[in-house]
């Protein structure tokens, strides 16, 4: 290499020897007024040798002028000649009433939007349809809403909704579950409900719903079965292969004091769910769900920002009634101990904390980095702080002081790093 | 080999390319040059990404950075020096320029015609602040621009000081003026257009003529106090014909007088230190602008646009990071990132103080004059040599504070206490260009030669900022052969040179000032006599 690299050297120093010659030479100093020609004669700050040791590195650097002037073409086509605004008034009608959006995440897959404003008076239209291309899910959601002026401050939506998750994962019940106890299932609900909404200030916000919804369980793709022999807690597998029907209400109630929705800086926020669902079936599977999460938000130093995460989640059925298992309270997933799978663990309620750390890059680029902890329990009395089960990642998150977020991780954990690409509202 | 490698290197650096001396005037284009455009975001990712990459793989480049030979300007003549030309016209620092000269600027006239009506021609949409074009009753012809409401006066002090010590420096600049405009005045032009948009104010959905009540509007939202007479920035449209704005990089193919590389002219890379001295980190290619005069059918190049100088960010105050940074800093962003945010650079850290609204963020705590950092990377400011960057402390060291305290009267603020505020702001980062760059670069200037002395200035102590009674010159007199005459040490800026009679005809003197804790390269003078007389034949830094 280096031989070849100073015969090189030797030949352009003994051709530029020359041509250095020729250069003086041809030094001819203009300086008298004369109409110019079009054509500009540029002068160049190399000599003839240099221009010849420039060219290797030219050679080397070309491929990435070329993803950089790809590069420069879209970012000029998204902020300059406006593309994203161009494709969204390409999809949309000219009054703005109808118009389909795309749709894409980890979690719900890849799909669009279908939404129309002002159909039935004021109105609004929307439909949500998105199709995971590898996993099979669906997820379709129609709704009709109305703005809040017409019932006293609240805002109301009607909404029917069909869900199909085609992989989802079940290991068994209880904090100890084992992968090798995997099994398979298809979980597809239909949902119709009636949803009331009220805001305070941006600050406290109001939830409350009633409805109708059916479970259908099935077997999934993969040959396995769960079976109750290989459940951790001795439980029969309430619910497999079979279509129940429920009546449900819920309240919600979720209070936010923080300085910048989109990333705060110091505050904290809170939510706490209360729902029931009564079965409409012989099969007894009414129960109760409650779910509390907080977070609290320090600033350490210069917008780094640390922020502490509690969360809990409680299932109880009354009298002589069951807990299905796919109503089971789980950790796993996009939301909590994100290097699990979804419903990695399943039990009657669930524990977990994490910390999250974030910090400027650039403008409204942040590096996140995140470690959680949770498990599992049967009932409230076994709460301990032994055998914990964590997760941690790292990630970088795009986002909009008004809460639109836009965030890329991995989680690691005691499997294969798991990836998450999401774009979401923060609250 | 590695030495054989290490030689050619080092010949390579020593093959300077043959340049002819810059040219006397440019010659009248046979055509018009095409209307350029560029715009902003292609620009950053040009110039952060692409020209930086570009330059790592430049293997000449990178071996005269090695050996401390970087690529010297083009334009310049054997005295270090450039020539007056459609870029650059001498001034300060090459005459005496009274504080009525500096408050005049490029101005030629006092104004808009404010007893007459202003004819709105159209409403001006690039940029950040919200202005309009007009003809007075003269029909001159002025693009108008208001303040932040919430920041009265400081856009368009920030404007009319920068052109005024913009154009003191030696640069193009339109003429700048700070008026009061009669809102009842404002009258919509025949083809004036007012531009609808959607809802959601992305989509211009059509257009409609502009009326009287629009122009009310865009008056009271400029105005909310609701001042009779509202003051506003005019700056006249500039004579000839717009083409565009001129790159950093590179050349406009189609003038055939532009023929140095701009990265590699000294006026522009020498702008760093004056950009540097006026916070004047909003340097895109958006804010230059050349004009083709039909008159003498030549380009003459245009900085515009200077809002956002100074402590103003146009729309409000500046922040302690301008300058600082660039925009999209990746270097700090890189730090950032892999320290998990530990990196904390000191402009985060830095409060952002701003005493008075009209003047902005006006602290030099962090000010280094040779870390300053325009808003994305500038060719012309990362190829700045010690030459370039002495030539330019010269011209900013060159403004008294008389010359600053008439440039920033002409910004017309009416807290005393703010115009005082930032004259010592620009005097501070004056002083601190000044001992920055002069103890970096050898500073000795003004060489006249006689029959028997060779005369110069130490311009760090003439400007104050050196010691004369801690200061000598070591010198050295040699034959152009090489053959050394005399050497020694002197404590005045005078050297005696050989009398007439001997035979020395030529000469070089190696000349560098020696102060407590600062040495720097010596210079060398050539010197060559005739008739009995030394004249300087060139000088070489």
């Amino acid at each position: 290499m280096h031989i070849y690299f100073l015969s090189l050297l030797s030949a352009i120093l003994i051709a530029a020897s020359s041509g250095q010659a020729a250069a003086v030479n041809e030094a001819n100093p203009t300086t008298s007024l004369v109409v110019a020609d079009s054509a500009t004669t540029a002068i160049s700050h190399r000599s003839t040798l240099e221009k010849a040791l420039y060219a290797p590195g030219y050679l080397a650097y070309l491929p990435f002028h070329l993803f950089f002037s790809a590069s420069k073409f879209a970012a000029s086509a998204v902020w300059e000649q406006r593309a994203l605004d161009r494709v969204k008034a390409l999809l949309t009608t000219a009054d703005g009433r109808l118009g389909i959006r795309p749709l894409s995440s980890t979690d719900i897959g890849s799909g669009v939007r279908i939404f129309a404003r002002d159909l039935a008076g004021s109105s609004h239209i929307g439909a949500t349809s998105s199709w995971g291309a590898s996993q099979g899910r669906q997820h379709h959601t129609l709704s009709l809403a109305w703005p809040h002026q017409r019932l006293a401050g609240v805002h109301g939506r009607l909404y029917a909704r069909f869900d199909r998750e085609p992989k989802e994962s079940f290991y068994g019940i209880g904090n100890d579950t084992q992968k090798s106890s995997k099994g398979a299932f298809s979980n597809t609900q239909t949902q119709i409900a009636l949803e009331f909404n009220r805001s305070h200030r941006h600050i406290l916000h109001f939830n409350g719903g009633l409805g109708y919804r059916r479970v259908a369980i099935a077997m999934g793709r993969s040959s396995s079965v769960p079976s109750a022999d290989r459940i951790h807690s001795g439980e029969k597998l309430l619910g497999w292969g079979q279509s129940s029907d429920f009546a449900e209400a819920h309240i919600d109630a979720r209070a936010q004091f923080v300085d910048r929705p989109g990333s705060p800086t110091r505050g904290y926020r809170t939510r706490a769910r209360l729902g029931y669902s009564h079965s409409l079936d012989q099969a007894k599977l009414s129960h109760w769900a409650l779910r509390l999460s907080s977070e609290y938000f320090f600033e350490l130093f210069y917008r780094r920002i640390l922020s502490l995460q509690l969360g809990s989640d409680w299932r109880w059925a009354p009298g002589a009634d069951r807990i299905p298992f796919y109503e089971l309270a789980y950790l796993g997933g996009s939301e909590v101990l994100r290097a699990e799978r979804r419903g990695r663990f399943r039990d009657h309620g669930t524990a977990y904390a994490a910390l999250h750390y974030r910090y400027p890059v650039w403008k409204m680029i942040e590096g996140h980095l995140f470690s959680e902890s949770g498990r599992v329990f049967a009932q409230p009395q076994d709460f301990t702080l032994d055998n914990w089960h964590r997760s941690y990642g790292f990630g970088l998150r795009l986002w909009v002081p008004q809460g639109l977020i836009f965030e890329q991780l991995i989680a690691f954990g005691t499997g294969s790093p798991k990836v998450y690409f999401s774009f979401k509202s923060d609250f | 080999m590695h030495m054989l490698i290490l030689s050619s290197l080092l010949l390579l650096t020593a093959c300077a390319p043959q340049v002819p001396p810059p040219p006397t005037g440019d010659a009248p284009l046979s055509s018009i040059p095409q209307v350029r455009s560029t715009h902003l975001v292609e620009e950053i990712v040009d110039k952060s990404f692409d020209y930086q990459l570009k330059q790592i793989f430049d293997l000449p480049r990178q071996t005269r950075r090695l050996v401390g030979k970087p690529y010297e300007a083009l334009d310049v003549g054997p005295y270090d020096e450039v020539q007056n030309s459609s870029w650059f016209t001498r001034r300060i620092g090459y005459e005496t320029l009274s504080s009525e000269q500096i408050r005049r600027g490029p101005n030629r006239s006092t104004g808009p015609d404010t007893t007459g009506p202003w004819t709105v021609l159209s409403l001006k949409t690039a940029g950040v602040t919200p202005g309009m074009t007009i003809t007075d009753a003269r029909g001159d012809r002025y693009i108008i621009k208001f303040d932040p409401p919430a920041y009265a006066e400081l856009a368009s002090a920030a404007e009319v000081i920068t052109t005024r010590l913009l154009h003191a420096s030696g640069y193009n600049v339109p003429e700048n003026y700070i008026t009061y405009l009669d809102p009842k005045n404002l009258e919509p032009g025949a083809k004036a257009r007012l531009a609808l948009t959607t809802a959601d104010k992305r989509r211009a959905l059509t257009e409609r003529p502009l009326t009287r009540a629009d122009l009310q509007r865009i008056v009271a939202r400029a105005n909310p106090a609701g001042d009779q007479r509202v003051r506003v920035l005019a700056s006249r449209f500039l004579p000839g014909r717009p083409i565009g704005p001129w790159p950093y990089i590179g050349v406009r193919d189609d003038d055939a007088n532009d023929r140095y590389a701009h990265e590699h002219m000294r006026p522009l890379r020498s702008l760093y230190v004056i950009a540097s001295w006026l916070n004047h980190a909003d340097m895109k290619e958006e804010n230059t602008l050349d004009i083709f005069d039909e008159e003498t059918r030549t380009v003459r190049h245009y900085l515009i646009d200077f809002g956002a100088a100074m402590g103003s960010n146009s729309t409000g105050p500046s922040n302690p990071r301008r300058g600082q940074a660039n925009s999209f800093d990746l270097r700090d962003s890189l730090l950032r990132l892999f320290t998990l945010g530990l990196y904390v650079p000191a402009y985060e850290r830095a409060e952002k103080t701003v005493h008075f609204s009209s003047v902005g963020y006006v602290e030099n705590e962090l000010f280094n004059p040779g870390a300053w950092k325009p808003m994305y990377p500038n060719p012309a400011f990362e190829n700045l040599t010690h030459r370039d960057a002495f030539w330019g402390a010269r011209i900013t060291t060159a403004f008294s504070n008389a010359h600053i305290h008439a440039a920033v009267q002409e910004g017309r603020l009416s807290n005393p206490d703010a115009a005082a505020a930032l004259e010592l702001f620009l005097r501070q980062r004056r002083d601190a260009i000044g001992r920055y760059w002069f103890a970096r670069t050898n500073p000795l200037d003004q060489f006249s030669a006689t029959r028997d002395s060779l005369y110069f200035a130490d311009l760090a102590i003439e400007r104050e900022f050196a010691d004369a009674a801690t200061t000598r010159y070591t010198y050295s007199v040699a034959t152009l052969a090489g053959k050394e005459w005399a050497t020694g040490i002197t404590s005045h800026p005078q050297l005696a040179l050989p009398q007439s009679g001997t035979q020395h005809k030529q000469l070089v003197i190696a000349l560098a000032p020696e102060r407590p804790h600062m040495t720097t390269d010596p210079l060398r003078v050539y010197l060559h006599r005739q008739d009995g007389d030394w004249t300087i034949e060139r000088i070489s830094r």
